[in-house]
């Protein structure tokens, strides 16, 4: 290696050291410290650090506390992605399009991004209170039956997060040229098809990223489930970082370290195997 | 087989003529195209020329269907078409960045006009839809005359400019249809790529025996592959006619300074009639003009252009100071003034070189003089 390569090695790695400091100290050692903490047990005052090993990493892991978390975890995700996709495209779909007044639809649609998970989830909340919301009835998500509270939660996840995918599909959608668009209206594709064919294959990077996204937020929702059941009724919806905050008291706290590590490993493969799977599928333009 | 396109039958041929009636197109306040009246006959290769914003392209997307129409008629073939849906209008459009679908393959870009229609098959009454491998056969054909085999599984980021001109080409044709639109379509392409490529797509005209309306604000590619020119100003029709016609006895002074390079020179004068016979005075000497007409009254202001081929140095009767001399190899360019209008001379280089500061006199032949109305710019004949 000649010296100029030697100093431009040197100098890429002075480059990345302040962010390379940033993760260090805000990812990689807090996640050194659940690994650390998983492999002890406290008593139940918290004054007793014993080490147990990886042993309570297999029984909390193939544990039903976890299992079952981790079940409904994955169900509130099929609820929210899919419909949240569906929805966000639909609506930018048909908010691309050059009519006056039409900013104000845009801004009303992505209205959701400024507002936090607190204040959709508190209206949605009182929409959907069984007991003073106007839509408390509705059997298919009511909050007071274990079998649909899930579903109640997950759409007031979907409407939270529908101003994000609203304009990131918007966004996608009027970087296509008019004149491919124009093309196609030429070559006789009507609307569903010219949108199958050719507008979904042109933001296919854009849905790829939304899909990450969304997956990711789904595995990592709490403010919503918190506010609006509590986790309940009958823990009906308790994802597992709903039970990883529940394991706050001291005893619980290394069987909460280990819940955290094992959601980061399933939601970091789910990732990955995303990416592996849809990276083949998406078209990147020229 | 001449005259017809690659795989096309005589019954496949249909009417194809292009008739404007009064058409007008506004957007909002502004008016893009000014009722025009045009007609684009059938089979012919007509060129719509004008600089940018002269409501060409607008033209082009009325009869696409991309647009729609404010006022007027609008025909192809037998049919009006003001409220025909553009995927029913049965004509193709070649778009100036080719407009190439970039997630699929050339086979598929040339391919997808075939799938959502119906269309004619040799031997049979009714139109259908076509089989997969009815359609690859069309696709290969094309693209064996195109020269594209070989790309056919390549995707349009991998062609180079003039492969992907060719492609929008192949799929404006495949599907046989009454017109071909072409809006700029060589003016991504470099000089000498562009240069081929309009041979090429005269003689393609000439296979397909279709007609063909084309935008472009290039003067040399109007007036190499026109049949006939129609020349737009402002949204308003200007003059149309052969690319002779156009040059020859342009119709007012916008036509005449627009076709043409360098362009006509124009000299503001006054008409002197003396002894019956039509002179104009341009401050700098006097010019014989053709032939005395009604239009010519003694005393009337005027603009008499030439085209700088027909000035000639010292053999004429105008005091000219020569400005500047750009030599271009086989022809030079004398620029020299003339009563404070810049007048451009086109001439052999072999001649003297003249030197800037000199003081020369022009002239040209009555027959070469083309004399406008200084007010209204029309021609006066």
């Amino acid at each position: 290696m000649n010296t100029r390569r030697v100093r431009e090695s040197l100098w890429a790695a002075a480059l990345l050291l302040p962010s390379l400091a940033v993760f260090v100290a805000f990812f990689f050692y807090p996640l050194y410290r659940l690994v650390v903490l998983g492999l002890h047990q406290q008593n139940r005052f918290g004054t007793t650090n014993r080490y147990v090993g990886l042993s309570q990493f297999r029984d909390v892991l193939t544990g039903d506390e976890f299992r079952s978390g981790l079940w409904i975890t994955v169900q509130f995700v099929l609820l929210t992605v899919p419909l949240g996709l569906v929805l966000g495209i639909l609506l930018a779909v048909a908010a691309n399009r050059r009519l006056r007044g039409i900013k104000i639809f845009h801004t009303i649609f992505a209205s959701t991004v400024a507002s936090s998970v607190a204040v959709t989830s508190v209206i949605f909340l009182m929409l959907i209170n069984p007991q003073i919301g106007y839509f408390g009835d509705v059997p298919f998500f009511s909050l007071s039956n274990p079998h649909t509270a899930l579903r109640g939660v997950a759409l007031s996840s979907v409407w939270e997060n529908l101003g994000l995918t609203f304009i990131i599909v918007l966004a996608a959608l009027q970087a296509i040229p008019d004149e491919i668009n124009e093309a196609a209206v030429l070559d006789g594709y009507g609307p569903l098809r010219k949108l199958w064919k050719i507008t979904l294959p042109l933001i296919s990077p854009s849905l790829m990223f939304l899909t990450v996204v969304l997956v990711i937020f789904g595995f990592q929702a709490f403010g919503q489930i918190d506010i609006i059941t509590g986790g309940g009724p009958a823990g009906a919806t308790q994802t597992v970082v709903y039970k990883i905050f529940n394991s706050q008291q001291p005893i619980a706290q290394g069987r909460g370290a280990v819940m955290a590590v094992g959601l980061f490993g399933v939601t970091f493969l789910v990732s990955l195997a995303q990416l592996a799977l849809l990276e083949r599928r998406v078209h990147y333009g020229n | 087989m001449p005259g017809s396109a690659p795989g096309t039958t005589e019954s496949d041929r249909q009417v194809s003529e292009i008739i404007f009636e009064g058409v007008t197109k506004r957007f909002g306040d502004v008016t893009a195209v000014d009722d025009l009246d045009l007609r684009v006959e059938h089979e012919e290769f007509m060129v719509l020329l004008g600089p940018s914003g002269c409501g060409k392209t607008t033209v082009l997307r009325m009869v696409a269907g991309l647009d729609s129409i404010t006022s007027g008629t609008l025909r192809i073939g037998d049919r009006v078409v003001n409220d025909v849906e553009a995927k029913h209008r049965n004509v193709s459009m070649v778009f100036q960045s080719y407009a190439l679908y970039p997630h699929l393959s050339v086979f598929k870009n040339i391919e997808s006009p075939l799938i959502p229609r119906d269309m004619t098959v040799e031997g049979e009454a009714t139109p259908r839809r076509l089989h997969p491998h009815e359609r690859a056969e069309r696709v290969r054909a094309i693209a064996e005359t195109l020269g594209l085999s070989e790309l056919l599984q390549r995707k349009p980021v991998a062609l180079s400019g003039g492969q992907r001109q060719r492609v929008a080409l192949a799929r404006a044709i495949v599907s046989r249809p009454a017109a071909f639109l072409m809006d700029e379509p060589l003016s991504n392409l470099d000089a000498k790529l562009r240069a081929q490529t309009r041979v090429e797509l005269a003689d393609l005209h000439k296979r397909l025996a279709t007609t063909f309306l084309y935008v472009t604000h290039d003067q040399v590619e109007a007036m190499t592959m026109a049949d006939r020119l129609a020349i737009l100003d402002r949204g308003r029709l200007q003059q149309v006619g052969t690319p002779r016609d156009v040059y020859d006895r342009p119709r007012n002074l916008f036509v005449a300074r627009f076709i043409g390079s360098p362009p006509m020179n124009a000299v503001p004068a006054t008409i002197r009639i003396d002894l019956g016979e039509p002179w104009a005075d341009t401050g700098a000497g006097r010019i014989r003009l053709p032939l005395l007409t009604a239009a010519l009254a003694d005393g009337a202001s005027v603009v008499i252009g030439v085209r700088p081929e027909d000035v000639h140095r010292d053999a004429g009767t105008i005091d000219a100071t020569v400005r500047a001399v750009e030599w271009l190899g086989p022809e030079r360019h004398v620029m020299c003034d003339v009563a404070g209008t810049t007048v451009t001379i086109r001439e052999a280089a072999e001649k003297r070189d003249p030197q800037p500061g000199e003081r020369i006199t022009v002239g040209c032949d009555p027959q070469h003089v083309h004399v406008f109305d200084a007010q209204t710019t029309e021609r006066l004949e």
